[in-house]
């Protein structure tokens, strides 16, 4: 599978300069979204044979164990059958012996082949969930990314009338810094009536003047001490 | 993905920034994929448009197209762009046809808080980024 980026930039490619507005064509889309439909078609047959072949590997290995269990059967039977030297019997036990263990072996050959399968089939459908996951992002992406140059059109529109081209940014900048430097110079002056109402101005004014004295200072509070000792000594 | 936008623009239109600007929003649904136009009253300039996917909330503002690039220069606002990319908190450059943006993408999963950032740091990144590249703009 090609890579995301890859995808994207050959679609892009193709798409280029001349034709203002379009990211990448519908039928790159299209393409994506047939995957993810190969890619989910795929794994329901995945899944239908995991079912099936699970349950032939269930029936397989109840089987395994019958045959086992006649094994075993026909084992303590022929010890018997020794035991009590009936030798017919007991070669003909022998040769029933041979005949399960054939049927055991190849029974077991199977199961093991069917063991095998649903391993397979397990990791294929997680593959696959894995990359329909993978393409519809890919599809959510370039969807996005379509709507986002859309809109971009949109606000160009918005902004320059039927102009498909966007309105000068440089220009933009500009009367937004000016709207700005308006708003601050608004609460500036705000500030300043809310200074001047409050009586805060004409104390100012009267300290500059010398008429009033600042508010205590180190500088004051140094000299009053200053003061103080000179008195005392 | 519509009820992301609607989450979207909920947040928005109640967010005040810190030095007390609003934004506000609409979703549009005319368009087969719904997105939601947001803008800052002192930007508009300046839109942010939000789509969602999946697994994405995508932020998207367009800067400028490049015609309005001084000729010889793009090269330059190009590498500049690249240069720049990692420095901008949250929003990275972008060229889309024509047109360089600066957009930011969080998971669908992020709470209201990330997104009212990630909007207010992208508008912030755009005025930014015009302000660097306005030597080389038309």
């Amino acid at each position: 599978m090609m890579g995301f980026l890859t995808k994207v930039w050959t679609a892009l490619r193709g798409v280029g300069h001349e034709t203002e507005g379009v990211f990448i064509d519908a039928q790159g889309i299209r393409i994506l979204e047939q995957e993810v439909r190969d890619a989910k078609e795929a794994q329901v047959d995945a899944k239908e044979s995991l079912t099936d072949v699970m349950a032939e590997q269930l029936k397989m290995e109840r089987q395994v164990d019958l045959t086992r269990k006649n094994l075993a059967e026909y084992d303590q039977a022929i010890r018997k059958l020794l035991a009590q030297n009936n030798e017919a019997l007991a070669t003909e036990t022998a040769e029933k012996i041979a005949e399960i263990e054939v049927d055991l072996e190849t029974e077991e050959m199977v199961l093991t082949s069917y063991n095998e399968q649903i391993t397979d089939l397990k990791v294929t459908i997680l593959e696959s969930d894995k990359q329909i996951k993978a393409l519809e992002r890919e599809i959510s992406i370039v969807k996005s990314t379509e709507a986002a140059q859309k809109a971009a059109e949109l606000t160009a529109k918005r902004f320059s009338g039927s102009n498909s081209s966007l309105q000068s940014a440089s220009d933009s900048l500009q009367r937004i810094k000016e709207r700005q430097q308006k708003r601050k110079d608004k609460m500036l002056s705000a500030r300043q009536l809310l200074k001047e109402t409050s009586g805060t101005d004409l104390q100012d004014k009267l300290i500059t003047a010398g008429v009033i004295h600042n508010k205590a200072n180190g500088q004051s509070i140094l000299e009053r001490y200053k003061a103080a000792e000179n008195k005392t000594t | 993905m519509l009820q992301i936008l609607e989450r979207v623009h909920n947040a928005v239109n109640k967010h005040i920034t810190s030095d007390g600007t609003q934004f506000r929003s609409n979703i549009d649904v005319t368009s087969e994929t719904p997105m939601l136009m947001v803008i800052r009253e002192d930007r508009e300039e300046f839109p942010i448009l939000v789509t969602a996917s999946i697994d994405q909330i995508l932020c998207n503002t367009v800067l400028f197209d490049e015609k309005q690039i001084k000729e010889t220069r793009q090269i330059e606002i190009n590498e500049m762009m690249l240069q720049l990319n990692m420095a901008m908190p949250l929003s990275s450059f972008a060229k889309t046809g024509q047109y360089y943006s600066v957009f930011g993408a969080l998971a669908t999963e992020s709470i209201d808080k990330n997104i009212l950032l990630e909007i207010e740091m992208l508008s912030d990144n755009v005025i930014d980024a015009l302000e660097v590249m306005n030597p080389f703009l038309i």
